[in-house]
């Protein structure tokens, strides 16, 4: 690369020496050539992609193109109900996050360091752990034999083993504990880069703790709660892993339905009609997520309104 | 910031780490029961779920090719990643924006549809599925993270450096891998460790291409669905221990609260 390309510009072209030429013309390619491998694996994605959807039109009989496959998922009950169990089970999941997430990330950004640094630590072990344990852990506590369970029972607050698995509520506890790491991780970063002195001016003008949390803090945060829920709602609603394992067969999810469609029965133009619509839903809920916290924020005076 | 939480977000906090940190104690816990069954308090302690794991062919197989898929992918993403780090960051070209955007997007796309896609595609082109296509797709999960990471270090080195060696004689390319490399060393190192794991804990999207052999998550989610002892439990724990390992070695060497 050229120290300073523009300088190079500046030369006029008659007194362009061959040496030259060949410099300012590497420092023009060398990015292409840096990205190119980056690019071919992604093109490898977006080839991939383009299949999806070819192979989505493709009829039930017979090679013709049509929206046929999408036609029977919007068509059969069965199958809208994997659509809107996925979406509801992760608006349920996105919110559990945030609940039980924006504590731990505001309670990290104002304890002292080494507390802080533990809990960091301990998040990270979490993120690195395989996913699959983790499902399998809390198999172990939900289940009808499980810790939760055997707790209830020698408490005496229950006198049988309460159903905790094998439900959307154990589907959706289990994504809220397999996911909130993110949204914590998401918030706190935001939350470590407000300014302190806000707060102390707010207290200097009479503003309780509790104000200046709702009046400052919050606000300030939203961008992290809106990446956080973006995550969050993502991650749930493609999930695969968790209902597999917690809803035992009775909560099935979109992602579950490609699956059997795709590899257990080999019905690919179904499958991939069908991860086809779970793409366009998972920008589609970008989009809104980004804009509908917006809009929200700005009712309530928490998102300037210039943004 | 505030120099204390509310006591509601205190209490809060303990419930949420107490909700994370159980499952994994219970795991510990169960791996040792000396019966078979997941009844919680165990029944007595015994090792043998610890070696009913060497006992296990699936294991001993997942856990070879899961360590030779994320390594094999790990460097590869690594050295594409780091480059076009390098081009997005030093350089203003046509379409930087565009190729931006699109080596993030496999955080975006659903994995099922990552998978699915793939999938299709190798079947339809007749490359078919094989250990290649399992490669291609980790190295395609690891590269939007390894490409952050680094990116991000890039940003945080001083361009002059690398001016002031090319004054002093360095041909760039010298002055790159002589200054501008050992600069970012830790941010490569990082991006190298995600990568590793973010590929030895890939599930979904692995599971569609799975051909003959299988990888270690694919493996346990098999047995965890066929049987019924605490064998994963002893499996997990030795993960857990491991994953302790690594994030401890990490934070030493590079300092966690840089690298998140």
């Amino acid at each position: 690369m050229a120290a300073n390309p523009r300088e190079e510009k500046t030369v006029p072209w008659g007194a362009m020496t061959v040496p030259r030429l060949r410099r300012v013309f590497a420092a023009r390619l060398s990015p292409y050539f840096l990205v190119l491998p980056a690019v071919a694996l992604i093109g490898l994605l977006l080839a991939a992609l383009s299949s999806l959807f070819l192979e989505s039109l493709r009829g039930p009989d017979g090679p013709t193109l049509g929206l046929a496959q999408y036609r029977l998922l919007a068509a059969d009950p069965t199958y809208r109900g994997y659509f809107t169990t996925s979406l509801r089970i992760a608006f349920l999941a996105t919110l559990g996050c945030l609940i039980l997430g924006y504590p731990v990330a505001y309670y990290m950004e104002t304890t002292r360091r080494t507390v802080r640094h533990a809990i960091v630590m301990f998040l990270v072990l979490l993120f690195f752990s395989d996913y699959v344990m983790r499902v399998y852990a809390l198999i172990l506590l939900m289940g009808n034999n499980g810790l939760a369970n055997r707790a209830l029972l020698w408490l005496g607050i229950v006198r049988s083993p309460v159903r905790l698995m094998y439900s959307e509520t154990g589907v959706v506890v289990g994504l809220i504990l397999g996911n909130v790491p993110f949204m914590i991780f998401a918030i706190s970063s935001v939350l470590s880069r407000i300014d302190r002195r806000l707060l102390q001016a707010a207290a200097l003008l009479g503003a309780t703790r509790s104000t200046a949390l709702r009046r400052i803090v919050l606000p300030l945060s939203m961008p992290g709660v809106v990446s956080g829920s973006i995550i969050v709602f993502l991650l749930s609603m493609n999930s695969y892993l968790t209902p597999a394992l917690l809803g035992g067969g009775f909560v099935q999810m979109i992602a579950n339905f490609v699956y059997d469609q795709a590899i257990s029965l080999w019905n690919m133009p179904l499958a991939a009609a069908a991860a086809a619509v779970l793409l366009v839903t998972a920008f589609a809920m970008i989009a809104l997520l980004n804009a509908g916290f917006e809009r929200l924020g700005r009712r309530v005076g928490i998102v300037d309104g210039r943004r | 910031m505030a120099d204390e939480s509310p006591w509601l977000f205190r209490a809060a906090t303990l419930l949420a780490i107490a909700a994370l940190g159980v499952p994994l104690l219970l795991i510990a816990v169960m791996s040792f029961n000396s019966t078979p069954s997941l009844v919680f308090p165990p029944a007595g302690l015994s090792l043998r779920w610890y070696a009913n794991i060497l006992a296990t062919d699936s294991f001993l197989k997942g856990l070879a090719y899961s360590a030779y898929l994320a390594v094999a992918s790990s460097l590869i993403g690594v050295a594409v990643g780091t480059a076009a780090a390098f081009a997005l960051v030093r350089y203003r070209f046509w379409g930087r924006s565009l190729i931006n955007m699109l080596v993030m997007a496999p955080l975006i796309i659903p994995e099922v549809v990552i998978g699915m896609s793939l999938l299709i595609w190798f079947s339809a082109s007749g490359w078919g599925l094989s250990d290649l296509s399992l490669l291609l797709l980790h190295c395609l999960i690891v590269l939007p993270y390894i490409v952050r990471i680094v990116t991000a270090s890039l940003q945080r080195t001083d361009r002059n450096l690398e001016h002031a060696a090319m004054l002093l004689g360095a041909r760039p390319v010298i002055a790159v891998l002589r200054i501008t490399l050992p600069l970012i060393r830790n941010g490569i190192a990082a991006a190298l460790i995600f990568a590793l794991v973010i590929s030895f804990q890939n599930f979904t999207a692995t599971l569609f291409l799975i051909s003959k052999t299988q990888t270690l998550p694919v493996a346990i989610f098999g047995y965890i669905r066929t049987e019924n002892d605490p064998t994963i439990a002893a499996l997990s724990t030795v993960l857990i221990g491991m994953t302790a390992i690594i994030v401890w070695l990490t934070d030493r060497i590079l300092g966690l609260e840089r690298v998140t």
